[in-house]
Order: structure tokens, then sequence, then C-alpha cells
């Protein structure tokens, strides 16, 4: 460990360096909001304990260990949380309107400190009691890890189940960001691919076969509205928004290789972008907006490449080994996540674009189709278990993987929205 | 009494041979002229014959001179000697008196002397007392002069070595600081579990105090690094330690100047970025 001693001849003290650190999770414990007479439909005290340990950053303390139930800050104990090792805990209180709406009044204390760090009042119905849930969730994240929280946003994502006479039925479902309260968008007995979120959240953009040949569609979520977006001979797809909306970037091929081309939504004009014998795909926007990432054989493997809009100034991005494809930016614009093969499998990796820093983040198979949450904490990818398809979760830092529960079938190209509120 | 009649005893004696010797002289036809020279005797016996009492003297009675001359002249001779012997008596007790005299004032003299010569012997005892006491208090001064040079000088080398035990203390001190130090580090970096928020080039200083059992008892930040959560995260790494057990090893000097109170930088370094 390296270590440092200087002695400030100012104020003459011993100064110790701490340079490396654990990053355990933090220790936290959820005081139930409701543990007497229930008014709520649901658990929000559970939800909130969920998504805070599913971000792998929070361990949550069992409630059947807890030795008191504080609701508000006056009520805490410190002790009672200090010997079960709590760093914070959380404590709320729900009361019934006379308009039936539901107020939650919740907090966050420091217990090592003891100090209140977070105070607010949520107001809800009984029909979005888990938005509640993943509001606190969010805020009770923020002040803790210092950055937002993405409980309250939602993934896209693909499933392929055996309907009548084994024939495989595909849906496009939205659910929270947890997997709960999962919606059916569309359902096709013709395969539907890489759904994308458009940068406002209310719309997604798709591929599907319905008409025989792979199509881009783009189709509003509270209406379910949809428009095909294109209609040409051979492959269209890999469709991608741009920051701003006003553009989209896909793969055609109607000129004879898969070539990647920009969308502009409001005149319909297609614009040719790269122009290689090889294959240029799933191109995705860096978070200004100026320039493409995309994957390209052109080198002799498939590596990521990045262009530059404007000027049409094309370098490589991506040295190690023979095979990185699907790259994604994370909302930092310098963290790259990407499927990587390291010796015959695929893996999910990090490439830090300004240090360079690589890392496999993934120790699964045939992981696939990374998505990264808005807030850049953690990232979804399809990966396989057995002979079945699911959606795993992992932190940008490889600390926690989870898998997302699956109820039936193949779960794939999951695509994690914006912010939503 | 006794002691008169004893100091009687030479000048009867030396009477009787006296006369003797007169009768003598007369026989022979001794002149007169001669009588002084014999006069002059006395002198020696009266040097040696401090007092001589004529009346207690016995006489010895001549034999009757039948010649009245000759009786004449014998009675004028005794006349002679008797004043001869009056006067030596006289002279004789002048110069007893003398004698006396010179012997009191000799006496008074010696005495004086004496007293003098006490006085003068006090006070030289006097003079050598304060001499010797001088002497001592000069002893006793260079006594403690040396002492205290003694004293100086085995203070400075206590100094010396105590310097050179200093440097060498703190030699020792250095390797123990820095190994207490190290243990420090270590039980804080095990603790720290920074927030995803956390960022290469971040910092953050605390200053931490520790009472007399090494439990921390105040964690503040003196310089934040802007990032709230980034903060906390130090100010609980610190925090959970609660105690920094083996600090208690350490000599309460040791203890009390470098560990009671020390600052903290927390300057990530393993982050990806």
């Amino acid at each position: 460990m390296f270590l440092s001693l200087t002695v400030l001849s100012a104020r003459a003290e011993l100064t110790i360096e701490i340079t490396h650190g654990v990053d355990n999770p933090t220790v936290i414990a959820v005081s139930p909001i409701e543990s007497g007479q229930r008014i709520l439909p649901e658990d929000i005290s559970q939800i909130v304990s969920a998504d805070l340990e599913r971000s792998g950053l929070f361990q949550a303390i069992d409630r059947s260990n807890m030795l008191s139930f504080p609701r508000t800050s006056g009520e805490v104990y410190y002790r009672d949380w200090r010997v079960l090792g709590a760093q914070y805990l959380v404590y709320g209180n729900a009361e019934r309107q006379q308009d039936g709406r539901i107020k939650v009044t919740f907090g966050l204390n420091e217990i090592l400190g003891e100090k209140a760090v977070l105070s607010q009042v949520v107001y809800g119905t009984d029909g979005n009691i888990r938005d509640i849930a993943h509001y606190i969730s969010d805020k009770v994240y923020e002040a803790i890890t210092g950055i937002r929280g993405a409980f309250s946003t939602r993934i896209a994502y693909v499933t392929a189940t055996p309907g009548r006479n084994n024939q495989l039925v595909y849906r496009l479902m939205v659910a929270d960001a947890d997997g709960a309260r999962e919606r059916m968008m569309l359902e096709s007995r013709e395969p539907l691919m890489s759904p994308t979120w458009s940068p406002d959240g209310k719309e997604l953009a798709y591929v599907s076969f319905e008409t025989g040949r792979p199509a881009v569609f783009r189709q509003r979520l509270n209406d379910a509205t949809r428009e095909q977006l294109t209609n040409f001979k051979g492959l269209n797809g890999a469709p991608a928004w741009s920051p701003d909306g006003r553009k989209m970037a896909l793969v055609l091929s109607k000129d004879g290789n898969p070539e990647i081309y920009v969308l502009d939504m409001a005149t319909r004009q297609f614009t040719r972008i790269t122009n290689h014998f090889a294959i240029d795909t799933e191109p995705n926007w860096t978070p200004d907006g100026k320039a493409l990432i995309f994957t390209s054989d052109r080198g002799g493997s498939p590596q990521i490449y990045k262009m530059v809009l404007a000027t049409g100034a094309m370098e490589r991005v991506t040295f190690r080994g023979s095979y990185n494809a699907r790259p994604r930016l994370a909302p930092d614009g310098r963290t790259l996540v990407l499927v990587h093969r390291d010796g015959g499998q695929f893996h999910i990796a990090s490439q830090d674009l300004i240090s360079g820093d690589f890392r496999i983040l993934t120790s699964t198979f045939l992981d696939e189709s990374p998505t990264v949450a808005p807030n850049g904490a953690m990232l979804l990818y399809a990966t396989k278990r057995g002979s079945k398809n699911l959606l795993a979760a992992v932190s940008i830092d490889a600390g926690v993987k989870f898998l997302l529960p699956s109820r039936e079938g193949d779960v794939r190209e999951p695509a994690w929205s914006p912010f939503l509120n | 009494m006794k002691r008169s009649a004893t100091s009687y005893t030479w000048p009867v004696i030396a009477s009787v041979l006296l006369h003797g010797a007169l009768v003598a002289l007369i026989v022979v036809g001794w002149t007169p002229s001669s009588d002084k020279r014999r006069v002059i005797q006395p002198k020696y016996v009266e040097a040696t014959l401090l007092t001589l009492d004529p009346a207690k003297v016995p006489q010895i009675q001549d034999k009757p001179k039948e010649d009245k001359a000759a009786r004449e002249q014998e009675r004028r001779r005794q006349e002679a000697v008797r004043r001869q012997q009056e006067q030596a008596r006289r002279e004789q007790q002048a110069k007893e008196e003398a004698a006396r005299k010179a012997k009191a004032e000799a006496e008074r003299k010696a005495k004086i002397e004496a007293e003098r010569k006490a006085k003068a012997l006090a006070e030289q005892k006097a003079r050598e007392e304060a001499e010797r006491k001088r002497q001592e208090e000069l002893k006793r001064q260079q006594a403690e002069k040396a002492r205290q040079e003694k004293l100086r000088r085995e203070q400075e080398l206590a100094r010396a070595l105590a310097t050179e035990q200093a440097a060498q203390d703190s030699a020792a001190s250095a390797e123990t600081i820095g190994s207490y130090s190290g243990y420090i580090q270590d039980r804080i970096a095990s603790n720290w579990s920074r927030p995803p928020s956390a960022r290469l080039g971040m910092e953050v200083e605390l200053d931490i105090q520790l009472d007399g059992q090494a439990r921390v008892i105040s964690v503040v930040v003196v310089k934040s690094s802007g990032n709230a959560a980034f903060d906390r995260s130090a100010e609980q790494a610190v925090r959970r330690v609660e105690q920094f057990t083996r600090l208690k090893e350490l000599d309460r000097g040791t203890f009390e100047r470098n560990f009671r109170r020390f600052t903290l930088v927390f300057r990530p370094e393993d982050l990806r970025f």
C-alpha cells in the first residue's frame, strides 16, 4: 500500500494519506413505513430496500433484525442501528389524506455521525405506490452516493416465448428498472429487434420483421401509435436517436453493404455517413451529438470506431483482442461499454476513452447488448443461463451483478430509458 | 612557719661561714682595705639568698680580746661589719624590693604580656578561626563551584546524551510513527467505501481526534472535496474504525505527540477515473 507521511509545518500534525478503499456496499436499514395497521397496497420500505440493494452499492439490513421501527428522526435511537452495523437509516411515515391521496414523509439519517441527511415529503395514490418507493430510493441513493438515482427509470426489451404450435411469439416489453410493472407494447409472430428509447423517454424505436423484411418503426408509449421509418431493401436496423431527438442513426444496406446513415426526423432525409466495403453497424451517439461510435470490421476484425460528423474524421477506438462490438457510451461520454470476445467467450467490458483503462465486467457467457443506465452507474445486458436468454445487471465498477427476474421465455436486447422525471 | 624556717637555713650557714672567715682574716692580719672587696661577696650570696634577717642570724660570740685596741678595732670592725651587713641587708632589701618590684613588675608585665599574649592568641585564634572559616568557606565555595561545574557538565552531558537519545528516539520514533500510520491507513482503507461519484483527483482533508483509549471522538472535514457523498464516505471510514486499538501499544508520549490528533487526506488512486 502506498504510504506517504507529511508533517505540516503550520499545524505540526501527522498527516496520513488514504489512497485506496474497498468500496464495500454501504450498510443501510429501511425501517418499515408501515409496521402496524396497513393502509397501503404495497410495502414501500421493502421496495426501497430492494432498489438500494440492487444497485450493488448497498447492503440492506433485514427487517426481522431491527430493534425498533422509528418513523421520524426524533424516534431514531442510534444505538439500535449501530449494533446492527448500519451506516444509514431510512424511515418514514404514511398518511392517507382527505382526498384519498397518500402523503409519505421520509428521512435519511447517518448513524455514525448521528445526523439527519435528508427529509422530504412525497405524495401519491394507491396506483403509484411503486413510483413513490422508487422516488424515495432515488433521493436516498443520491444523498449517499452523490449520483442521481435511476430507480424511477424503465427498461425496454424483447421476449420470445413459444406460442401455439410451438411458434415463437415476440413481444416488445417495457418495465420498471427493477423489472416490475411489465407492460407489453407490441406482439408479433415475426422477430422484433433493437428497441431504443427516444431522448425524452416517450417513444421507442425498434426493428420489426412484420412486413416480411426488417423495417425501423417508432412508437409512442402512452397511446401505442406507431410509424414505419424505413422500408428499404436489405438490412434496416440498429436505430439510435440523437441526444436532441431530431435525428436517428441507423444501418441500411440499400447501397450494397451495411453502411451507417443518419435520418433527419423532420425532413425524413437520409445522409450516408460511412462508405466502406466492410460492415459498419451499431451506431451510437456521443452525448454531445457531434460524433458517432460504431462497429466496423474494416480493420479485419470487428472493432469500435469513432467518427466526428462535422469533419468525417475517423479514429479506431478499441485495440484489445480480435472482437469488440456493440458499443454504448455512458452518459459521462468517456466510459464505453461493449461486447468483448475473450478466449472464445463473449463478455461485457468497459473502456475508458481517456485513460484507455479496459476491464471485463461480466463473467457470464454469450453476453450481449449492453445498455447503460442514465446515471451511468449500472448496465443491463442479455446473457444465457442454460438454454435460456435472460437479462442481467452489473455495476459499471463491477461491484455487483444480478439477474433480472424473467417470467417466461427468452429475454433479449434490453434498453435502459433516459431519466423520465 | 615551716616555710620561713627553711628559708633561713641557708643565710644562717652563710653567716656562720662569714664570721668564721672574718676570724680567720683577723688571725692572719687582713687589712680592712680588703674588706671592700669582701663586701662584694654578699652580692654573690645575696643574688642567691633572697632574704636575710640579721636578727635571726645566730651570733657567734667571739672570744673577748684581751687587747682593748684590738677590742675597739674589733668593735669597729664589727660595727663596720654590722653596718656593712646593715648596708648589705638594706641593699639586699632594696634589691629584694627591687627584685620583688621587678618581679611584680615582671609579673605584671608578664601578666600583661600574658594577657596581651592571651589576647593576641585569642585574636590570633580568632584570626585563625576566621581564616580557617574563610578558607573553609572558600573551600566550600570552591567545592560548590566544582559541584556546580560538575553538575553543569553532567547536565551538559545528559543534554548531549538526551539530544543524541532524542535523535535516536526520533529515528526510532519516525519508524514507529510510520508503522502505526500504516496501521491507521490500513484500518481506514479497509473501511472506506467510495461512492460511485468518487473520481480521481478528489481530495478531502479530515481532522481526527482520539481519546486516551485511541477511540475516535471527533471527525471534522477541514477541506472538502466539493462532493458531499465523497466527504461523508471518508468521515464514515474513520467512524467505522471506532477505535485504533493498536495505538494503545504506543508509549504515552508518542501517542500524545502524534496520534492524539492527526490529519487524514483521502485521495483515491485506485479508481477508474
